[in-house]
């Protein structure tokens, strides 16, 4: 029971689990936190990735829709062209603004038709261009620039809002061998042919746009398309033609929830690149490059994401908010981890230090010289220490389990009662003197102590007994006693003789003295009067400091007592001019007090009263009953007791300077005797003084009721 | 009056002997228990002023004794002492003493009223 009570505070598995949780749960927080960043980064780039595939399959779909809707417009100007004998300016205007492409694709295209003229009429063509545009007002037209090729193929009609591709009214295409292959191309295969990129700039020198150039042949008779190759070129009369300028081809167009501010695109023809979007060096992760047939021709289109991703700005920072917020949770855990331990620690510091406190505390217990038994709640040893084995003479084995009835048990009845009634219905602590019999028989007296351990709920749960071995004690106090009681006879027997004999002697019953005789005489008798005085004082003490002040009360008529110590003290002032007065109230009851001690007390305080007092001074006493006690009121006119040793006035051997002074033979007993003999009776005394203007004592007795 | 002084000290003693010689009292001095016996045995006191300590037997045991003779059941006694212990007037005093005085604090004459006042009871 007492090592399970010791052992309680060992935390070594506790600390153990602690460790392991805290290393675990951070593993799996930090894993958890890789695991979830990358989930999300991953996700965010698998978003990313299926995003720029979007943006790059919806450009390269909007790029074929643009060369279809150009080839779908020139197929149908040329059957346009073919069904009509004679056309001009309004004409061709009217067959343009019929199609609507201007609505729709506002300067995005242009549209031209080449007629196929014999260098032998070229000059007659110009006239008759000028002479039918007349009301188109038309100044000047002229084929350029003037070959010697057998056939020109001059631009007749325009139709586009860029000023630069105006300027290629007139223009022979013939002169172009890239423009001359792309009609042998379209020539042969009556299909569209699309041109490489054609610098205007090469042509007239003053403009700058680029662009390519599609074509399609335009038959006199439109049966044409069904004749063999050599016979259907034959019937060529001219050709049809689209512009488009690359940043129309390839512009780049925005998607719904598709940002294309993060995208690039660089176009090649071959190793020519011919448009370029966005396209810097400060690109991206992400990359694709497609191949594009556009119109019989081959285009290398290289589709990047720029730095910032192709991804909402929000999502691209998604996981690098995440990281930092896994971060921060990351760094809460191992705070609260940390403040965990620490508080862990200092629990365990605690509990060490609490442990280490028990150890040394038992260790303590175990060690003092007094018995200490700790029983449980129904009075069974747990504990013993050391003395108690030695004082009981009952090893730990032996005791262990049974009451403390093993040694005890020698007193009455009634001791034992008291006691279970103190401790167990009171719960309070128990003090007494008892025996005890040791196992071999010898009996020894011990100062018992036991208190109550009580639980929260007031339950007993441990009693701690404390004996002290008074056998010694007791024994020694009995021996001091004894001398102080034989010492006290001795030394007063031989006052006694001088006593007698110098009574006698006053008395005259040796015959009759001299007045010098007595005089004489006198001072041996006082002499030896003090010294018995200091005798019985000093055993007083002895007795008061040993803790034996029996009061023995008895009832006592308190008038009477007063009076003879009165007349006592009145004897010894009979040749001095000082007075006594004495007021006893008539309504004084026959009090139970200890006459011997009182009587000391009344004595000592009159006594100091007279001494002191002034040359014809009065010391007035007054004794009344108020409030259930007798008062006492002892006043002197005499020195008084300076201010500053008041407070020392009942000490033991105290005496006043100014007493010192006026009377050389006082003990410094008298006040202190006569406090310690009213505080033992249930009284109180004090006192008023000034030095110079007497002093006042006052004292009580308690009346008690049932003494009458 | 038969006067038996149990006393041991010598200079007492004598003050015993002149004061009761004075007063013309008839008094024996013994100086301790066992003296006082042996005197009882063939004087017989009216009266006893007993000190307590004394060598060889002390006034508790002669006490003890004299009470235990049926002639000395009820004869006064006056314990004279300087022991002035609580305890030990109760003591005296279930031996049978009859009055307690303590020697230093009183004057023989005082003791002599003190142990006159005891006489009357033998007379009854």
């Amino acid at each position: 029971m007492t090592r399970r009570i010791f052992n309680s505070f060992d935390v070594g598995t506790g600390k153990l689990r602690i460790t392991i949780l805290m290393v675990v749960s951070s593993l799996m927080l930090l894993v958890g936190s890789v695991v979830v960043y990358l989930y999300i980064s991953d996700t965010v780039n698998v978003q990313k990735k299926e995003d720029f595939k979007d943006l790059v399959d919806a450009q390269i779909h909007e790029i074929s829709d643009k060369s279809d809707i150009a080839k779908n417009y020139i197929y149908s100007l040329r059957g346009v062209l073919q069904s009509t004998e004679k056309i001009n300016s309004v004409t061709w205007n009217q067959y343009i603004q019929t199609s609507g492409v201007n609505e729709r694709y506002p300067g995005q295209f242009s549209f031209f038709y080449a007629e196929v003229v014999p260098k032998a009429t070229r000059n007659k063509f110009e006239s008759e261009v000028l002479k039918i545009e007349e009301s188109q007002q038309f100044v000047n037209f002229s084929i350029y620039p003037k070959s010697e090729n057998a056939f020109s193929y001059v631009i007749r009609f325009i139709e586009t809002e860029n000023k630069d591709v105006a300027e290629l009214l007139g223009f022979d295409l013939g002169t172009s061998e890239n423009l001359s292959q792309t009609m042998i191309d379209t020539a042969n295969s009556d299909k569209e042919s699309m041109s490489s990129i054609v610098n205007l700039g090469s042509i007239v020198s003053s403009v700058k746009s680029k662009g390519y150039v599609i074509l399609l042949p335009v038959y006199s008779n439109p049966q044409a398309v069904n004749y063999p190759s050599s016979e259907r070129k034959k019937s060529i009369k001219g050709f049809v033609g689209a512009w488009i300028e690359p940043s129309v081809l390839f512009s780049v167009a925005s998607e719904e929830g598709l940002n294309v501010d993060n995208f690039s695109l660089s176009v090649n023809e071959g190793d020519l690149e011919v448009y370029k979007y966005n396209f810097s060096g400060n690109t991206g992760s992400l990359e694709q490059i497609k191949s594009v047939d556009l119109v019989g021709k081959k285009f290398t289109l290289i589709f990047k994401d720029t730095k910032t991703g192709t991804v909402p700005k929000f999502m691209e920072t998604m996981s690098i908010r995440i990281l930092v917020g896994l971060i921060a949770l990351n760094f809460f855990w191992y705070l609260t981890l940390f403040a965990l331990g620490w508080a862990k620690d200092k629990a365990q510091i605690l509990a060490e230090n609490t442990l280490d406190d028990l150890r040394k505390f038992k260790q303590a217990v175990d060690g003092v010289s007094d018995l200490v038994v700790i029983t449980d709640g129904t009075g069974h040893i747990l504990y013993m220490n050391d003395a108690a084995v030695k004082a009981t003479g009952y090893s730990r084995e032996e005791a262990i389990g049974k009451t403390p009835g093993l040694w005890g048990m020698q007193m009455d009845k009634e001791f034992y009662l008291k006691f279970w009634k103190t401790i167990k219905i009171e719960k309070k602590s128990f003090w007494g003197e008892l025996k005890n019999r040791r196992k071999d028989g010898e009996f020894y007296e011990v100062e018992l102590r036991v208190w109550p351990i009580l639980n929260e709920n007031s339950d007993i749960v441990f009693y701690v007994g404390i004996e002290r071995d008074i056998t010694k004690t007791k024994a020694l106090e009995k021996m001091k006693l004894e001398f102080i009681s034989l010492a006290s006879h001795q030394l007063r027997t031989p006052l006694s003789a001088v006593k007698w004999f110098s009574k006698m002697l006053i008395d005259g019953e040796a015959g009759k003295l001299t007045k010098t005789q007595k005089e004489y005489v006198d001072k041996v008798y006082e002499s030896n009067e003090r010294e018995i005085h200091l005798i019985n004082s000093l055993l007083n003490v002895s007795r008061i400091d040993s803790g034996k002040i029996a009061v023995r009360n008895r009832p006592t008529n308190m008038r009477d007592l007063i009076q003879s110590v009165v007349g006592d003290v009145e004897v010894g002032l009979s040749d001095q001019k000082r007075k006594i007065d004495l007021h006893v109230d008539d309504n004084i009851p026959v009090m139970d007090i200890d006459p011997d001690l009182i009587r000391h007390a009344y004595q000592n305080i009159i006594t100091n009263a007279v001494r002191y007092t002034k040359e014809n001074g009065k010391v007035s006493i007054l004794v009344d009953v108020k409030n259930g006690e007798l008062v006492t009121k002892i006043s002197d006119d005499g020195i008084g007791i300076p201010k500053a040793e008041q407070e020392r006035i009942f000490e033991k051997f105290f005496r006043a300077t100014n007493a010192l002074k006026k009377e050389t033979d006082g003990n410094g007993l008298g006040l202190y005797l006569a406090k310690t003999v009213i505080e033992s009776s249930g009284g109180k005394i004090w006192f008023e003084s000034s030095e110079g203007n007497g002093t006042t004592f006052w004292f009580t007795l308690p009346i008690k009721k049932d003494i009458v | 009056m038969k006067i038996l002084v149990v006393e041991d000290d010598n200079f007492l003693a004598n003050a015993y002997r002149i004061k009761f010689a004075d007063l013309g009292y008839e008094a024996k001095i013994a100086a301790d228990g066992e003296a006082a016996l042996k005197t009882l045995e063939t004087w017989e006191p009216e009266v006893v002023v007993l000190d307590l300590v004394m060598p060889n037997m002390d006034g508790y045991e002669f006490l003890e004794n004299m009470r235990a003779m049926s002639k000395y059941k009820n004869t006064p006694v006056l314990v004279s002492t300087n022991l002035g212990q609580p305890e030990d007037m109760d003591r005296a005093k279930k031996l049978g003493a009859d009055n307690y005085v303590i020697k230093g604090n009183m004057s023989l004459s005082d003791l002599v009223k003190k142990l006159e006042e005891l006489i009357p009871k033998t007379k009854k």
